[in-house]
Protein backbone atom coordinates (compact mmCIF):
# COMPACT_ATOMS: atom_id res chain seq x y z
CA UNK A 1 0.00 0.00 0.00
CA UNK A 2 1.21 3.52 -0.80
CA UNK A 3 -0.05 6.58 1.06
CA UNK A 4 0.96 10.20 0.67
CA UNK A 5 -0.50 13.27 2.33
CA UNK A 6 -1.82 15.41 -0.52
CA UNK A 7 -1.18 19.15 -0.85
CA UNK A 8 1.90 19.48 1.31
CA UNK A 9 4.99 21.31 0.02
CA UNK A 10 8.61 21.57 1.20
CA UNK A 11 9.70 24.86 2.75
CA UNK A 12 12.71 26.60 1.20
CA UNK A 13 12.15 30.28 2.01
CA UNK A 14 14.75 30.53 4.78
CA UNK A 15 16.39 28.80 7.73
CA UNK A 16 14.81 29.68 11.09
CA UNK A 17 16.58 28.65 14.32
CA UNK A 18 17.12 25.00 13.31
CA UNK A 19 16.23 22.33 10.76
CA UNK A 20 13.22 21.46 12.93
CA UNK A 21 11.35 24.50 11.57
CA UNK A 22 12.01 23.53 7.94
CA UNK A 23 10.16 20.35 8.89
CA UNK A 24 7.42 22.10 10.89
CA UNK A 25 6.53 24.91 8.45
CA UNK A 26 5.26 22.63 5.63
CA UNK A 27 3.00 20.98 8.22
CA UNK A 28 1.67 24.34 9.46
CA UNK A 29 1.00 25.49 5.91
CA UNK A 30 -0.75 22.19 5.23
CA UNK A 31 -3.18 23.07 8.07
CA UNK A 32 -3.47 26.68 6.80
CA UNK A 33 -1.80 27.92 9.97
CA UNK A 34 0.14 31.15 9.43
CA UNK A 35 3.86 30.57 10.08
CA UNK A 36 3.90 34.11 11.49
CA UNK A 37 2.43 32.54 14.63
CA UNK A 38 5.83 30.88 15.17
CA UNK A 39 8.04 33.61 13.71
CA UNK A 40 6.52 36.26 15.97
CA UNK A 41 6.90 34.05 19.04
CA UNK A 42 10.70 34.33 19.13
CA UNK A 43 12.70 37.45 19.94
CA UNK A 44 16.08 37.39 18.19
CA UNK A 45 18.40 38.82 20.83
CA UNK A 46 22.07 39.54 20.21
CA UNK A 47 24.59 38.53 22.86
CA UNK A 48 28.29 39.06 23.34
CA UNK A 49 29.71 36.77 26.02
CA UNK A 50 33.29 37.84 25.51
CA UNK A 51 34.89 39.78 22.68
CA UNK A 52 35.41 36.56 20.74
CA UNK A 53 31.87 35.28 21.03
CA UNK A 54 28.90 37.19 19.67
CA UNK A 55 25.76 35.47 18.46
CA UNK A 56 22.01 35.68 17.95
CA UNK A 57 19.75 33.64 20.22
CA UNK A 58 16.00 33.32 19.92
CA UNK A 59 14.09 33.76 23.16
CA UNK A 60 10.57 32.32 23.16
CA UNK A 61 7.69 34.54 24.26
CA UNK A 62 5.17 31.71 24.83
CA UNK A 63 5.59 27.94 25.02
CA UNK A 64 5.48 26.55 21.50
CA UNK A 65 2.75 24.07 22.48
CA UNK A 66 0.59 27.05 23.50
CA UNK A 67 1.16 28.72 20.13
CA UNK A 68 0.12 25.52 18.38
CA UNK A 69 -2.89 25.16 20.66
CA UNK A 70 -4.06 28.66 19.79
CA UNK A 71 -4.03 27.53 16.17
CA UNK A 72 -5.94 24.32 16.85
CA UNK A 73 -2.91 22.02 16.63
CA UNK A 74 -0.91 19.90 19.02
CA UNK A 75 2.15 17.67 19.12
CA UNK A 76 1.97 13.97 19.93
CA UNK A 77 5.41 12.70 20.84
CA UNK A 78 7.07 9.42 19.96
CA UNK A 79 7.72 7.79 23.31
CA UNK A 80 10.85 5.73 23.99
CA UNK A 81 9.21 2.33 23.64
CA UNK A 82 6.96 3.24 20.72
CA UNK A 83 7.38 1.47 17.40
CA UNK A 84 8.52 4.05 14.84
CA UNK A 85 6.91 2.34 11.84
CA UNK A 86 3.56 2.05 13.61
CA UNK A 87 3.79 5.65 14.89
CA UNK A 88 4.57 7.05 11.42
CA UNK A 89 2.14 4.93 9.41
CA UNK A 90 -0.83 5.50 11.71
CA UNK A 91 -0.10 9.19 11.49
CA UNK A 92 0.12 9.24 7.69
CA UNK A 93 -3.08 7.14 7.48
CA UNK A 94 -4.89 9.97 9.25
CA UNK A 95 -3.25 12.64 7.02
CA UNK A 96 -1.01 13.83 9.84
CA UNK A 97 2.57 14.78 8.99
CA UNK A 98 5.30 13.48 11.30
CA UNK A 99 8.67 15.00 12.17
CA UNK A 100 11.33 12.38 12.88
CA UNK A 101 14.63 13.14 14.57
CA UNK A 102 17.58 11.34 13.04
CA UNK A 103 21.33 10.94 12.87
CA UNK A 104 22.30 11.92 9.33
CA UNK A 105 24.98 9.21 9.27
CA UNK A 106 22.35 6.59 8.38
CA UNK A 107 20.45 8.60 5.78
CA UNK A 108 21.29 7.10 2.39
CA UNK A 109 19.60 10.02 0.57
CA UNK A 110 22.28 12.36 1.92
CA UNK A 111 25.37 11.38 -0.10
CA UNK A 112 27.70 13.93 1.51
CA UNK A 113 27.11 12.74 5.07
CA UNK A 114 25.93 9.12 4.69
CA UNK A 115 28.25 6.85 6.69
CA UNK A 116 30.65 9.78 7.14
CA UNK A 117 29.35 12.22 9.74
CA UNK A 118 27.14 11.81 12.80
CA UNK A 119 24.83 14.81 12.91
CA UNK A 120 21.51 15.57 14.52
CA UNK A 121 18.78 16.45 12.00
CA UNK A 122 15.02 16.26 11.48
CA UNK A 123 12.96 15.23 8.47
CA UNK A 124 9.24 15.50 7.76
CA UNK A 125 7.56 12.23 6.81
CA UNK A 126 4.59 12.74 4.51
CA UNK A 127 4.02 9.28 3.08
CA UNK A 128 5.03 5.64 2.83
CA UNK A 129 5.20 2.89 0.24
CA UNK A 130 4.78 -0.67 1.56
CA UNK A 131 5.84 -2.23 -1.74
CA UNK A 132 9.20 -0.48 -1.88
CA UNK A 133 9.35 -0.29 1.94
CA UNK A 134 10.23 3.41 1.68
CA UNK A 135 9.06 6.47 3.54
CA UNK A 136 8.43 9.66 1.57
CA UNK A 137 10.08 12.55 3.34
CA UNK A 138 11.01 16.20 2.90
CA UNK A 139 14.76 16.55 3.33
CA UNK A 140 17.59 18.65 1.93
CA UNK A 141 19.14 17.40 -1.30
CA UNK A 142 22.49 18.72 -0.03
CA UNK A 143 23.34 19.28 3.62
CA UNK A 144 23.17 22.87 4.87
CA UNK A 145 21.38 24.21 1.83
CA UNK A 146 17.80 25.30 1.31
CA UNK A 147 17.16 22.41 -1.06
CA UNK A 148 14.28 20.62 0.67
CA UNK A 149 12.47 18.26 -1.65
CA UNK A 150 10.60 14.97 -1.72
CA UNK A 151 13.00 12.07 -1.07
CA UNK A 152 12.64 8.39 -0.34
CA UNK A 153 14.27 6.56 2.53
CA UNK A 154 14.01 2.87 3.40
CA UNK A 155 12.00 1.93 6.51
CA UNK A 156 15.12 0.26 7.94
CA UNK A 157 17.33 3.29 7.33
CA UNK A 158 14.96 5.73 9.03
CA UNK A 159 14.67 3.34 11.98
CA UNK A 160 18.47 3.07 12.24
CA UNK A 161 18.85 6.85 11.94
CA UNK A 162 16.17 7.42 14.59
CA UNK A 163 17.65 4.84 16.98
CA UNK A 164 21.09 6.34 16.50
CA UNK A 165 19.72 9.77 17.42
CA UNK A 166 18.36 8.51 20.72
CA UNK A 167 21.60 6.66 21.50
CA UNK A 168 24.20 9.17 20.31
CA UNK A 169 22.51 12.43 21.17
CA UNK A 170 21.20 11.46 24.57
CA UNK A 171 21.93 14.96 25.89
CA UNK A 172 19.45 16.43 23.37
CA UNK A 173 16.05 17.05 24.89
CA UNK A 174 14.09 16.77 21.64
CA UNK A 175 11.86 13.71 21.32
CA UNK A 176 12.48 11.13 18.60
CA UNK A 177 9.34 12.12 16.74
CA UNK A 178 6.38 14.47 16.66
CA UNK A 179 3.00 14.06 15.05
CA UNK A 180 1.62 17.50 14.18
CA UNK A 181 -2.08 16.99 14.46
CA UNK A 182 -5.37 18.76 14.90
CA UNK A 183 -6.28 19.40 18.50
CA UNK A 184 -9.98 18.70 18.63
CA UNK A 185 -10.32 19.89 22.21
CA UNK A 186 -9.43 23.48 21.26
CA UNK A 187 -11.25 25.91 19.07
CA UNK A 188 -8.63 27.42 16.79
CA UNK A 189 -8.32 31.17 16.95
CA UNK A 190 -9.31 32.70 13.65
CA UNK A 191 -6.33 34.05 11.72
CA UNK A 192 -8.03 37.42 11.43
CA UNK A 193 -8.28 37.81 15.19
CA UNK A 194 -4.48 37.91 15.58
CA UNK A 195 -2.77 40.98 14.22
CA UNK A 196 0.78 39.66 13.79
CA UNK A 197 2.02 43.12 12.74
CA UNK A 198 0.97 44.41 16.18
CA UNK A 199 2.55 41.40 17.92
CA UNK A 200 5.76 42.00 15.98
CA UNK A 201 5.81 45.72 16.74
CA UNK A 202 4.97 45.31 20.44
CA UNK A 203 7.12 42.30 21.30
CA UNK A 204 9.95 41.96 18.81
CA UNK A 205 10.59 45.11 16.80
CA UNK A 206 10.82 47.24 19.91
CA UNK A 207 13.21 50.05 20.78
CA UNK A 208 14.53 47.95 23.70
CA UNK A 209 15.39 44.97 21.47
CA UNK A 210 17.05 47.20 18.90
CA UNK A 211 18.98 49.28 21.47
CA UNK A 212 20.33 46.05 22.98
CA UNK A 213 21.27 44.79 19.52
CA UNK A 214 23.05 48.04 18.63
CA UNK A 215 24.85 47.98 22.00
CA UNK A 216 26.19 44.47 21.26
CA UNK A 217 27.24 45.49 17.76
CA UNK A 218 29.10 48.54 19.12
CA UNK A 219 31.01 46.24 21.49
CA UNK A 220 31.79 43.79 18.69
CA UNK A 221 32.94 46.66 16.47
CA UNK A 222 35.39 47.93 19.10
CA UNK A 223 37.02 44.52 19.49
CA UNK A 224 36.71 42.90 16.09
CA UNK A 225 40.38 43.33 15.08
CA UNK A 226 41.97 41.61 18.12
CA UNK A 227 39.02 39.18 18.21
CA UNK A 228 39.64 37.91 14.70
CA UNK A 229 43.36 37.55 15.26
CA UNK A 230 42.69 35.67 18.52
CA UNK A 231 40.16 33.39 16.78
CA UNK A 232 42.71 32.56 14.10
CA UNK A 233 45.39 31.87 16.69
CA UNK A 234 43.04 29.58 18.63
CA UNK A 235 41.69 27.82 15.53
CA UNK A 236 38.19 28.97 16.38
CA UNK A 237 37.29 30.54 13.04
CA UNK A 238 34.71 27.86 12.37
CA UNK A 239 32.85 28.97 15.48
CA UNK A 240 32.74 32.61 14.42
CA UNK A 241 31.63 31.60 10.88
CA UNK A 242 28.79 29.48 12.36
CA UNK A 243 27.65 32.46 14.42
CA UNK A 244 27.82 34.73 11.37
CA UNK A 245 25.79 32.22 9.36
CA UNK A 246 23.13 32.28 12.07
CA UNK A 247 23.06 36.08 11.91
CA UNK A 248 22.72 36.12 8.10
CA UNK A 249 19.86 33.59 8.36
CA UNK A 250 18.20 35.62 11.13
CA UNK A 251 18.37 38.80 8.99
CA UNK A 252 16.75 36.94 6.08
CA UNK A 253 13.89 35.93 8.37
CA UNK A 254 13.66 39.50 9.63
CA UNK A 255 13.38 40.72 6.05
CA UNK A 256 10.62 38.19 5.36
CA UNK A 257 8.67 39.25 8.46
CA UNK A 258 9.15 42.96 7.75
CA UNK A 259 8.05 42.58 4.13
CA UNK A 260 4.95 40.66 5.17
CA UNK A 261 3.93 42.75 8.15
CA UNK A 262 5.35 46.25 7.90
CA UNK A 263 5.76 46.86 4.16
CA UNK A 264 8.15 49.78 4.47
CA UNK A 265 10.34 49.99 1.34
CA UNK A 266 13.09 51.96 3.05
CA UNK A 267 13.27 49.48 5.91
CA UNK A 268 13.35 46.54 3.53
CA UNK A 269 16.20 48.15 1.55
CA UNK A 270 18.15 48.76 4.75
CA UNK A 271 17.71 45.14 5.87
CA UNK A 272 18.96 44.05 2.44
CA UNK A 273 22.08 46.19 2.90
CA UNK A 274 22.61 44.74 6.37
CA UNK A 275 22.38 41.20 4.93
CA UNK A 276 24.98 42.17 2.28
CA UNK A 277 27.29 43.54 4.99
CA UNK A 278 27.01 40.43 7.19
CA UNK A 279 27.48 38.18 4.15
CA UNK A 280 30.59 40.14 3.18
CA UNK A 281 32.01 39.80 6.71
CA UNK A 282 31.29 36.05 6.79
CA UNK A 283 32.70 35.43 3.30
CA UNK A 284 35.84 37.49 3.94
CA UNK A 285 36.48 35.59 7.18
CA UNK A 286 35.82 32.27 5.42
CA UNK A 287 38.30 33.21 2.72
CA UNK A 288 40.88 34.09 5.37
CA UNK A 289 40.23 30.80 7.16
CA UNK A 290 41.06 28.84 3.98
CA UNK A 291 44.15 30.98 3.46
CA UNK A 292 45.10 30.37 7.12
CA UNK A 293 45.70 34.00 8.04
CA UNK A 294 43.92 37.28 8.61
CA UNK A 295 45.42 40.52 7.34
CA UNK A 296 44.97 44.20 8.16
CA UNK A 297 43.06 44.81 4.97
CA UNK A 298 40.41 42.22 5.92
CA UNK A 299 40.05 43.70 9.40
CA UNK A 300 39.49 47.14 7.87
CA UNK A 301 36.82 45.77 5.53
CA UNK A 302 35.10 43.96 8.42
CA UNK A 303 35.22 47.10 10.57
CA UNK A 304 33.77 49.22 7.75
CA UNK A 305 30.98 46.68 7.21
CA UNK A 306 30.20 46.67 10.95
CA UNK A 307 30.04 50.49 10.92
CA UNK A 308 27.52 50.27 8.10
CA UNK A 309 25.52 47.62 9.96
CA UNK A 310 25.25 49.78 13.11
CA UNK A 311 24.21 52.82 11.03
CA UNK A 312 21.65 50.80 9.06
CA UNK A 313 20.23 49.11 12.21
CA UNK A 314 19.59 52.63 13.57
CA UNK A 315 17.76 53.46 10.34
CA UNK A 316 15.67 50.30 10.68
CA UNK A 317 14.83 51.30 14.25
CA UNK A 318 13.63 54.70 12.95
CA UNK A 319 11.38 52.94 10.42
CA UNK A 320 9.96 50.72 13.15
CA UNK A 321 9.23 53.70 15.37
CA UNK A 322 7.31 55.55 12.62
CA UNK B 1 43.28 31.16 -23.62
CA UNK B 2 40.40 29.84 -25.70
CA UNK B 3 36.99 30.62 -24.20
CA UNK B 4 35.94 26.96 -24.38
CA UNK B 5 39.07 25.83 -22.57
CA UNK B 6 38.46 28.42 -19.87
CA UNK B 7 34.79 27.44 -19.52
CA UNK B 8 35.70 23.77 -19.23
CA UNK B 9 38.32 24.65 -16.62
CA UNK B 10 35.65 26.41 -14.57
CA UNK B 11 33.37 23.36 -14.86
CA UNK B 12 36.21 21.07 -13.78
CA UNK B 13 36.82 23.22 -10.69
CA UNK B 14 33.12 23.14 -9.83
CA UNK B 15 32.95 19.39 -10.27
CA UNK B 16 36.01 18.89 -8.05
CA UNK B 17 34.72 21.17 -5.28
CA UNK B 18 31.19 19.75 -5.43
CA UNK B 19 32.55 16.22 -5.58
CA UNK B 20 30.53 15.28 -8.65
CA UNK B 21 31.17 14.52 -12.33
CA UNK B 22 31.09 17.46 -14.74
CA UNK B 23 28.16 15.82 -16.54
CA UNK B 24 26.23 15.60 -13.27
CA UNK B 25 26.54 19.29 -12.34
CA UNK B 26 23.09 20.86 -11.93
CA UNK B 27 23.87 23.92 -14.06
CA UNK B 28 20.36 25.25 -14.45
CA UNK B 29 18.90 24.61 -11.02
CA UNK B 30 18.88 27.11 -8.16
CA UNK B 31 22.30 27.37 -6.53
CA UNK B 32 21.29 25.57 -3.31
CA UNK B 33 19.80 22.65 -5.22
CA UNK B 34 23.12 22.42 -7.06
CA UNK B 35 24.78 21.92 -3.66
CA UNK B 36 26.03 25.46 -3.11
CA UNK B 37 26.19 27.12 0.30
CA UNK B 38 28.40 29.96 1.49
CA UNK B 39 31.21 27.65 2.61
CA UNK B 40 31.36 25.67 -0.64
CA UNK B 41 31.05 28.80 -2.74
CA UNK B 42 34.02 30.49 -1.10
CA UNK B 43 36.00 27.25 -1.61
CA UNK B 44 35.09 27.36 -5.31
CA UNK B 45 36.15 31.01 -5.59
CA UNK B 46 39.49 30.27 -3.94
CA UNK B 47 40.08 27.28 -6.25
CA UNK B 48 39.29 29.40 -9.32
CA UNK B 49 41.56 32.18 -8.08
CA UNK B 50 44.39 29.68 -7.61
CA UNK B 51 43.83 27.92 -10.93
CA UNK B 52 43.55 31.05 -13.08
CA UNK B 53 45.73 33.39 -11.01
CA UNK B 54 43.03 36.06 -10.60
CA UNK B 55 41.26 37.64 -7.66
CA UNK B 56 37.49 38.01 -7.63
CA UNK B 57 35.82 41.12 -6.25
CA UNK B 58 34.13 40.89 -2.83
CA UNK B 59 30.64 40.93 -4.33
CA UNK B 60 31.42 37.72 -6.21
CA UNK B 61 31.87 35.90 -2.90
CA UNK B 62 28.10 35.86 -2.32
CA UNK B 63 26.43 33.00 -4.15
CA UNK B 64 22.93 34.43 -3.69
CA UNK B 65 23.77 36.98 -6.41
CA UNK B 66 23.66 34.17 -8.98
CA UNK B 67 20.48 32.41 -10.08
CA UNK B 68 22.25 29.22 -11.22
CA UNK B 69 25.66 27.63 -11.65
CA UNK B 70 25.47 28.41 -15.38
CA UNK B 71 25.03 32.12 -14.62
CA UNK B 72 27.99 31.97 -12.24
CA UNK B 73 30.12 30.13 -14.84
CA UNK B 74 29.42 32.86 -17.40
CA UNK B 75 30.28 35.55 -14.85
CA UNK B 76 33.51 33.76 -13.85
CA UNK B 77 34.47 33.25 -17.49
CA UNK B 78 34.00 36.95 -18.30
CA UNK B 79 35.79 38.04 -15.13
CA UNK B 80 38.79 35.81 -15.75
CA UNK B 81 38.96 36.85 -19.43
CA UNK B 82 38.91 40.52 -18.40
CA UNK B 83 41.87 39.97 -16.06
CA UNK B 84 44.03 38.15 -18.58
CA UNK B 85 46.81 40.08 -20.33
CA UNK B 86 45.84 41.22 -23.83
CA UNK B 87 48.26 39.93 -26.45
CA UNK B 88 49.50 42.58 -28.83
CA UNK B 89 49.53 40.94 -32.26
CA UNK B 90 50.24 44.10 -34.21
CA UNK B 91 53.37 43.99 -36.33
CA UNK B 92 56.07 46.55 -35.90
Amino acid sequence: MKRIIPGIEPFNNFFFISCFYNSLFPALKFYYVDIMSILTNYVPNYYVENPADFFVKYDAIDKEEDVLNRNGLKYIYLEKNDDLEKFVKSSIDSNTPVIVTIDWYYMRNQVELFEKVHRFHTVLVIGYDDVKRNYLIFDERHADTLSYELCEIAYEDLKKANDAYTQLFANHTEPGGWQICKNNSYEPVSDKSIDYAEVYKNKIATAAVWEKRIGVLEKVKENIGPTLIQQFNDNLVEHIVDNLNDIVNHKRVEKYIANQLIQNTEMSKNIDHIIDCWSLIRNKILKCSFAGCVNKNVIQIVQAALNDIVRLEREVLKSIMQ
Amino acid sequence: MEQDVLYNGILETLSKELNTDVDDLSLDEEMEFAGINSLKFVQIIISLEGRFDVEFEDEALDYVKFASLREFCKFAQEWIMSKMPVLDNSKE
